[in-house]
């Protein structure tokens, strides 16, 4: 069994770069000069990561306003409404209008850094098109704008694979687990993930956060992807482990939204427990959501730990 | 007999001219509303400012002046109930934390976009340290000529922006990672609501305050939570002699129902004219926004609903036909118009003064354009 440790999302900016983005917003900074300090600032979070064994590596997203925002900035037949609450966080995105999606351009260059990954194996985080579109004001049917964003969205990861050789591509899916979608809307979001992933030949995972797990399963087992990855701050583990996964699994542990930091030994058993019951190919430890929702300080001592959570894992097994 | 229609504010309007960078352009903008604004003392202030070393010297006096600027601001405009826009304030989330014991700040995180607030922790049992509002309050009494309501952030809401580093360490051993959530953040809320907020509103009604407001805008973000908010309201004001507010905006309100009917609570003060159109009209179609006082007429008719007939995050003024039909169509709904308050969505913080005040003029012309339509 392969044990490794990586992120799953946005990694939160610091408090300068905050400002970078708000100076850039009133015109008093430069595009080309907030683009050094993100990358200045993205530099950092790979090193981080890098440095402390991450199987994948992300460049933070640094420069996402939110899961959706490069997508709906970049693409043809989407326009920006107002605010609209990020499930029950205290963090907003800007709702996408769908018309008729279609890509345009690639995010590349804009919000992906690829001279920062050279020579890593790095992951590219894209939204589940089944919550880009219910996220979404939808103006067309909703099933035939579902497969736009699909179609969409497997061209930007076709790119950008056969660009940076990505190890991994994740789908962000917490509409999925937020609450209970009836048996066809399940099936529905499984057809565009298949089509999301089409043509793409390095790991695939689904990431399922901000909901209990138990709401997509066992209907989640069905779906063509690696590696499934689970919130375990709303899922409960032993409930989790009476379902047999095939493939890889993604504890999500560590809390991403509070800077309580979680003990190691008791985090240790709940791997334990699962394991009791369940052989996955690949065991990767997480955290249970994007990092975004904490101050940076706090999230580099949680990076560290899942880090060492996981070295503890592998000597165990070991 | 009862005013129909008192017009009143929600709390917050932006920094007065002379609380950001002192120049000759704010010199001047602070003359210009001192003048226009009545304010006393006019003179000593400008004085004051023009000298940086007695601007040093006189910061206390500086933030009295601004609330003094902010109750004038109101009551010039008209306003029944006024408060100093919260000008002593640095906002609704890090202003109060900063007297609560087993609290730490840790850092940034982000809003939206370029917007974030300082974010802390809970590292044990909340307990206030001094009440925070009460200075600001005296002032206000000392220098109000109309009724004054107090606003102050609910413990829900504090305790939701935050993060939990006591309560939660207790129930992590739990097999079920939703229960000891839920477990935890029923105790912090509880506390903070007990501990904080109701000794803070018995200092304010100890010292004459008449009208709390309680602000609870991250209540329906968890709608399963609903029912922990509206309890640490009771424990807040249990048995406290004032008339009690709850202000929640930008929100599904159809989460509030039906525990909302639980709140030992006298208003609801809420947001419409951001979901409103801004054709005059009773009709339903003209006035989208108010649909939800409709529930209240179901669930609390005995409530005061205070809807919000001014948007207070665009720079259009509403006229006072538009304000007027809001009203009507709000009483209609309501099917009772003495529980009809005429009030803003939210603060006008985001507004500069120029704007907000002739949204406020017209706040109460449109106010007494309605009472006429009942007279």
């Amino acid at each position: 069994m392969r044990v490794g440790w990586f992120l799953v999302g946005i990694y939160p900016r610091s408090e300068g770069l905050i400002k970078g983005f708000r100076a850039l917003a009133k015109g008093r900074l430069s595009v080309e000069e907030l683009r050094r300090r993100v990358l200045e600032e993205a530099e950092r979070v790979v090193r981080l990561q890098s440095d402390l064994g991450a199987e994948y590596v992300i460049d933070g997203m640094l420069d996402w306003h939110d899961l959706l925002r490069p997508f709906a900035e970049t693409w043809e037949g989407v326009e920006l409404d107002g605010l609209a609450r990020w499930f029950d966080n205290n963090t907003f995105y800007k709702k996408p209008i769908l018309r008729s999606p279609s890509r345009r351009a690639s995010i590349m260059g804009r919000y992906l850094h690829p001279e920062i990954l050279a020579g890593m194996r790095s992951k590219l985080v894209l939204p589940d098109p089944y919550t880009f579109t219910a996220l979404s004001e939808v103006k067309a049917r909703f099933e035939d704008t579902l497969f736009s964003v699909a179609e969409a969205l497997n061209e930007e990861a076709r790119e950008i694979y056969s660009k940076l050789g990505l190890g991994q591509i994740q789908l962000s899916a917490p509409y999925l687990v937020w609450r209970r979608l009836g048996e066809d809307d399940l099936e529905l979001a499984k057809q565009a993930v298949d089509r999301v992933f089409k043509g793409i030949g390095c790991e695939r995972m689904i990431h399922l956060f901000f909901g209990d797990a138990l709401n997509v399963l066992p209907g989640i087992l069905d779906f063509s992807v690696d590696v499934l990855g689970f919130d375990l701050t709303l899922t409960n583990i032993r409930e989790l482990a009476e379902y047999s996964v095939d493939g890889g699994v993604a504890l999500g542990l560590i809390d991403g939204r509070n800077s309580l930091m979680e003990r190691e030994e008791p985090m240790l058993r709940k791997v334990e427990s699962y394991l009791g019951r369940n052989e996955p190919r690949q065991l990767y430890i997480t955290p249970s959501c994007d990092l975004e929702f904490l101050p940076p300080p706090v999230a580099e001592e949680k990076v560290r730990l899942i880090s060492r959570i996981t070295r503890r894992v592998r000597e165990e097994i070991a | 007999m009862k005013k129909l229609f008192p017009t009143q504010e929600v709390g917050s309007l932006s920094r007065a001219p002379f609380l950001k960078k002192i120049t000759e352009k704010t010199l001047e903008e602070t003359r210009k509303w001192g003048e226009r604004l009545g304010v006393e003392g006019l003179d000593r202030l400008l004085e004051i400012l023009r000298n940086p070393a007695e601007v040093q010297r006189n910061m206390k006096t500086l933030y009295d002046y601004a609330s003094l600027f902010a109750v004038r601001f109101f009551e010039s405009a008209g306003l029944d109930v006024v408060w100093d826009g919260e000008q002593k304030r640095v906002e609704m989330y890090e202003h109060p934390l900063r007297f609560v014991r087993n609290f730490r700040f840790l850092g940034v995180v982000k809003v939206w976009d370029g917007e974030f607030y300082r974010k802390g922790a809970f590292t044990g049992p909340p307990q206030l340290i001094e009440p925070y509002h009460l200075d600001e309050y005296l002032y206000v009494k000392r220098v109000a000529r109309r009724r004054v309501k107090v606003p102050l952030t609910g413990a829900y809401t504090l305790a939701d922006w935050s993060f939990d580093e006591y309560y939660l360490s207790k129930y992590l051993m739990l097999e079920d990672p939703v229960e000891a959530r839920r477990r935890a953040k029923q105790e912090l809320v509880i506390d903070l609501a007990r501990n904080v907020i109701r000794p803070n509103i018995l200092a304010l009604v100890e010292a004459g305050a008449r009208r709390i407001q309680v602000d609870e805008p991250a209540v329906t973000s968890k709608p399963e939570e609903v029912p922990l908010m509206v309890e640490a309201l009771n424990e807040s004001v249990k048995g406290i002699n004032a008339v009690i507010t709850l202000h929640v905006c930008y929100s599904d309100y159809s989460k509030l129902f039906p525990h909302i009917a639980e709140a030992k609570i006298h208003q609801i003060s809420i947001e419409c004219s951001n979901r409103d159109t801004r054709e005059p009209g009773i009709s339903p179609e003209k006035r989208p926004g108010f649909k939800v006082v409709e529930l209240f007429r179901e669930y609390t008719p005995w409530m005061e609903v205070a809807p919000g007939v001014i948007d207070v995050h665009t720079d259009f003024v509403e006229p006072p036909e538009l304000v007027r039909d809001r009203l009507l169509y709000a009483s209609k709904l309501m099917g009772d118009e003495s529980r009809i308050i005429a009030c803003n969505d939210c603060g006008l913080r985001t507004r500069s003064w120029e704007i907000a005040y002739e949204k406020e003029r017209n706040l109460v012309r449109g106010a007494e354009l309605a009472r006429r339509a009942y007279s």
